[in-house]
């Protein structure tokens, strides 16, 4: 079996090993000789940075992915959901190209230009700006969307298809995407978009959850700032403060540009 | 507004967090009048729920009045009494439409957390875990309730507060929990933990046909609230218990039934269950030094008691994983399990009428009484005089 613990993993199975077999020599009894086992078994955890448990269940924590791994990760992402709703419903809700923004975290806006053209306005990694035009490019009523950028002011390239099933048993729609983009930056730029918590593949799944959630319940579930808890509440206090402190600022130095993302 | 916040383990705080507001379309906004503290809220006091934070509001068994709606809630209106199941369900996607209402799909806007731990998330609570959609509960002055239009329940004017509270959580719980035994005439049930969740689940199990009913507990308080549950209603002398400081469960069971064992068993206990033999104390070491994270001693009890192809319900909640599961029993005896958060939203309405019909007064639960700010002794109560404290409601 290859090595699958981390190190820093198997160093704190030692310590907790040691401690706990310590532990139940010093008590002895049942529990002292429960404690000895348990902690034997962290030592060999530890001691050998193999677990037959991590192999069963698929965990590995040495090997983190490859640069090329990441990449290709960062380019590609195919996903798929379940919609509870009919496939023409739920085909015209994503061809009305204004609908995207309000589940694509990531856009900003989507303009439809007429003659299946659209204008895009995104968020890219590290809050840079990014704006392409796209053009669909195949679209069968029901079935099927596929779109790519025309004209990228930003050099992003990017394509995407959505299919649309009929669930087995017609319980809905099965909803298929696969979307690529060369991003911005090359290497660089995906490695960054990886960096981010907004890595590609687990956006597009949110993306689809809050797609799913606005055609059967009509709304995105969220929470208000009362569930934030402690820390961020505070933050959020210190925030409006600071925002008072500069909106003084600000009318005593008016005529700023307006923000470059404001509507035409 | 004032709210008790969870702050770290074994610690409570009632706190000034912002009033809720409607976000939504389908929200609305409760003014609580009465809430109360569950046996699940002691898992979250003990630590046993993962992603919790400091700070996050408390409380998923809560009544009062609406004070405002969003645009798309046409069935209330501000000033309506209304008590609000623990589950929150969008009433659309493919599970609620087959009123599988706490598997909703879309309430859970952490679903990925949930999903990555089990593979799909169930749907979002109030008050309980980031994982499970973190949203402010109802241990508080107010509460923004969403999906208004399918969940709360309006009741009617003179029916008491403490008399339908509990339609939020721990009745439905304990009637799903017997239901879900397909109690046949001439059944014996045996019941795992006499908290609040195991007395009603006895209750039910009464009202459902059961012919016999063990409760299983440690302390006498709650084991004579359990011997109670037959009397004046038809039903003396139908619920024996079992001390199980005292006695061994299985053989007091065995010897009940000649052998047999109960034709359905229920763990109203979850994943901390107290014990000493051998296996308990093992769940013990396990699961605080993290090799495993859920203590199933009950579970394997209850599967080694029950009868041949019984049914084993579990509203008892469990969280993580759990060693020494004993499938060769389940296997062996063709046991047939079924478990889950329950369903809330099916059973308000008809145990409302069983309420307002008189077969039940649901207020017997209630031990203790507390206001909102003296949250803290009262969770304090609740975890650690279990015998004299079966339930708590606080009044904000
Ligand atoms: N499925 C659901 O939707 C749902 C809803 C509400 C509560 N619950 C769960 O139901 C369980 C019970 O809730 P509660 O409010 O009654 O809690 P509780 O803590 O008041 O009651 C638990 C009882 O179990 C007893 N117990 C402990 N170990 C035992 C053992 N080995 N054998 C027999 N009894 C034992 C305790 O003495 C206590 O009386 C909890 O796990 C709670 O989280 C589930
Ligand atoms: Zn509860
Ligand atoms: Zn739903």
């Amino acid at each position: 079996m290859e090595r699958n613990i981390a190190v820093p993993e198997q160093i704190g199975s030692l310590l907790a090993g040691g401690t706990m077999f310590a532990m139940g020599v010093r008590r002895g009894g049942l529990s002292g000789i429960m404690s000895i086992v348990a902690g034997s078994a962290l030592l060999a955890h530890g001691v050998s940075g193999r677990s037959r448990v991590y192999q069963a269940l698929g965990v590995d924590t040495a090997h983190g992915p490859g640069w090329r791994e990441i990449i290709e990760r960062a380019s590609h992402v195919h996903d798929s959901i379940a919609v509870n709703r009919p496939p023409g419903e739920v085909f015209r809700f994503w061809r009305d190209v204004g609908n995207l923004p309000r589940f694509m975290l990531d856009i900003e806006s989507v303009e439809d230009l007429g003659h299946n053209r659209s204008r895009w306005h995104a968020r890219g990694p590290l809050g840079v700006d990014v704006r392409w035009d796209a053009e669909i490019v195949e679209e069968q009523a029901d079935r099927l969307i596929r779109w790519r950028t025309i004209d990228s002011e930003s050099n992003v390239e990017h394509e995407g298809a959505v299919r649309f099933e009929p669930a087995p048993g017609n319980r809905g729609t099965i909803v298929r995407t696969d979307f690529h983009w060369k991003p911005p930056g090359g290497v660089v730029g995906a490695a960054a978009a990886r960096l981010l918590p907004q890595d590609p593949a687990r956006r597009v799944r949110e993306d689809l959850r809050r797609f799913r959630q606005l055609l059967e319940a009509g709304e995105i579930a969220r929470t208000g700032p009362e569930s934030e808890g402690s820390r961020r509440r505070l933050q959020r206090q210190r925030d409006e403060v600071r925002d008072e402190v500069e909106e003084a600022g600000v009318e005593s130095f008016p005529a700023s540009d307006p923000p470059s993302f404001a509507a035409p | 507004m004032r709210a008790v916040c969870w702050k770290k383990k074994y610690h409570v705080e009632v706190e000034q967090v912002p009033d809720p507001e409607i976000l939504n379309p389908r929200d609305a906004i409760v003014r609580v009048t009465l809430t109360a503290i569950c046996g699940s809220d002691l898992h979250l006091y003990d630590g046993f729920i993962p992603t919790m934070k400091s700070g996050d509001v408390l409380g998923h068994e809560f009544m009062g009045e609406v004070v405002e709606v969003g645009s798309e809630v046409t069935n209330l209106s501000p000033g309506d009494r209304v008590v609000v199941p623990f589950n929150i369900a969008c009433g659309r996607c493919f599970f609620c439409s087959r009123h599988m209402w706490s598997c909703c799909d879309n309430s859970n806007p952490n679903a990925w957390i949930a999903e990555a731990a089990y593979g799909h998330s169930p749907a979002g609570l109030f008050g309980y875990s980031h994982m499970l959609g973190g949203y402010a509960g109802g241990q508080a002055e107010y509460v923004r309730v969403p999906f208004a239009d399918t969940g709360p329940i309006k009741v009617p004017e003179g029916v008491p507060d403490e008399a339908v509270l509990f339609l939020s959580d721990i009745f439905p719980t304990g009637y799903q929990a017997a239901e879900n035994c397909d109690i046949q005439q001439g059944d014996v049930v045996a019941v795992w933990g006499c908290g609040p969740v195991g007395q009603f689940a006895i209750r039910s199990a009464l009202m459902l046909g059961a012919e016999k009913v063990y409760a299983i507990d440690e302390h006498p308080r709650r084991l004579a609230l359990a011997r109670a549950a037959g009397n004046g209603n038809g039903h003396a002398g139908r619920v024996a218990t079992i001390d199980f400081d005292d006695e061994g469960v299985y053989e007091h069971l065995m010897e009940a039934t000649g052998g047999r064992g109960p034709d359905a068993c229920i763990d109203a206990v979850g994943l901390e269950a107290h014990g000493t033999t051998i296996d308990a104390v093992y769940d013990r070491v396990k699961v605080a030094t993290r090799l495993a994270t859920d203590r199933i001693h009950v579970l394997r009890q209850a599967a080694r008691a029950i009868r041949k192809a019984g049914t084993l319900s579990i509203p008892g909640v469990y969280g993580g994983f759990a060693d020494k599961f004993p499938i060769g029993a389940i296997f062996g005896k063709g046991i047939k399990i079924r478990c889950g958060q329950t369903h809330v939203h099916d059973y308000m309405k008809p145990l409302l009428e069983r309420i307002e019909n008189d077969e039940i007064d649901p207020s017997f639960i209630i031990s203790h009484r507390y206001s909102l700010d003296e949250a803290p002794e009262a969770y304090h109560q609740f975890r650690y005089m279990p015998n004299e404290c079966t339930k708590v409601v606080l009044t904000p």
